[in-house]
């Protein structure tokens, strides 16, 4: 096993995932950012990622879309769901196919830190909690 | 695992079934003793928590105004009881509470009129009173559902509806242990944030009520409380403040927004509203 998480963020909202990557890289996780599911998803057929975390509503492909992929490719990688349309039917619809957990945007950082925490700590890794920011901006809108 | 909130038609087997699945998946069942602690927690006698839930509407009983101020009392109580941990929740309007929180399982035990009228009869009443007993019953809980939630009370608004018509109760309890334990019910960042944001808002509203007799519609959304009280313009910065104060006290709130709504019914007593 890698020392370090390798995660797969996927927003369509480049700057979602730019934030996202900064926070996990704090971490000590090695982030691969996409905004074009379609990239992500060739780069999800090349490599096995411990973590991945996707938006859920991406037009043409969507969120579930990424998870199914994942799940069939790799059933150890956990598959973090992120969206600002967050719904009951959806969150079910995710949790159902097998996701790790489901975050409404907009989130801030201590959040998302804390659920990849807990997922890399599920898969044995030990990650630093990051460092805090001095006015966490809400990541994600 | 999820939590289950469970509502039954009457003369059905219903708090039995609750008591059975909260053995098999080892949680507390929260079913009568929640209005005695909302009755506690916010200085209410738990009688009328019970009829807030269960008395139908009339001239004669409680306004729809104190009606809601001690649904709110309960719902509180139960909100913040189920962001604390799993449990089972026996009680009305299980569809109608806490909307939208994937993690709560809702289910009704339901059964045909012929068989509740059956059950009925065993307490000693002829067969058409026993039948008249089941419609008035599920016309009152309909009036009582329209009177605090502005809608009927529909099998749709659950994701279970079972008919012991059709289903032995041992079956439906198996049905609902297996539907808990799915992972579409498991829960989530976005279903607990929900849920803490519920039991913050209604210990507000419900502090609001009981503290300050005044009837306030609040929202709690990423730490900022949005309160919709109903009350005299004078009454504004009184209520500001007893807002931010029950606020502080509850932690998880940095922001008040409070919009004051006038009401041609001010002059006249909160119970008669």
């Amino acid at each position: 096993m890698n020392p370090t998480p390798e995660v797969l963020v996927l927003d369509d909202e480049a700057l979602v995932g730019k934030r996202l990557g900064l926070v996990l890289g704090r971490m000590g996780c090695s982030v691969e950012a996409f905004d074009d599911p379609h990239e992500a998803l060739q780069r999800i057929s090349e490599k096995d990622f411990d973590l991945v975390v996707t938006d859920v509503v991406m037009g043409e492909v969507d969120g579930i879309q990424v998870l199914e992929q994942v799940r069939a490719r790799c059933p150890r990688t956990k598959v973090i769901m992120i969206t600002a349309y967050a719904m009951m039917s959806m969150a079910r619809k995710a949790m159902e196919r097998g996701a790790y957990d489901f975050v409404a945007k907009p989130f801030v950082p201590a959040e998302i830190r804390e659920v990849v925490g807990r997922a890399a700590r599920e898969l044995g890794f030990d990650l630093r909690a990051g460092d805090p920011e001095p006015a966490p901006p809400e990541a994600g809108s | 695992m999820s939590s289950i909130l469970i509502s039954s038609r009457s003369f059905t087997p219903g708090p039995e079934i609750a008591k059975a699945v909260a053995t098999a998946l080892e949680l507390e069942l929260m079913g009568e003793s929640l209005y005695r602690e909302a009755a506690d927690r916010f200085s209410v006698p738990d009688r009328q928590l019970r009829r807030a839930l269960q008395d139908r509407p009339s001239l004669w009983g409680l306004s729809s105004s104190h009606r809601r101020r001690l649904a709110t009392c309960v719902r509180a109580m139960l909100s913040s009881r189920l962001a604390q941990g799993d449990a089972v929740y026996h009680g009305p309007f299980a569809g109608l509470l806490l909307r939208g929180v994937s993690h709560l399982l809702k289910v009704r035990i339901t059964s045909s009129p012929a068989a509740r009228a059956q059950e009925a009869g065993r307490q000693g009443l002829s067969s058409a009173d026993a039948m008249r007993r089941v419609e008035s019953s599920d016309r009152d809980q309909n009036d009582v559902a329209r009177d605090l939630f502005g809608l009927d009370d529909l099998d749709t608004d659950y994701d279970l509806a079972i008919d012991l018509t059709e289903v032995e109760p041992d079956a439906a309890v198996a049905a609902i242990v297996e539907c808990a334990q799915s992972a579409a019910f498991l829960p989530t960042t976005f279903s607990r944030r929900l849920l803490q944001d519920y039991a913050v808002a209604d210990e507000l509203g419900a502090r609001l009520g009981c503290e300050l007799n005044v009837d306030a519609e609040v929202r709690v959304h990423k730490g900022t409380a949005k309160i919709r009280a109903e009350a005299p313009e004078r009454k504004r910065a009184k209520i500001q403040s007893q807002a931010e104060s029950c606020a502080a006290t509850l932690g998880g709130i940095q922001v008040v927004d409070v919009e004051v709504v006038e009401s041609w019914l001010h002059p006249l007593p909160a119970h008669l509203r």
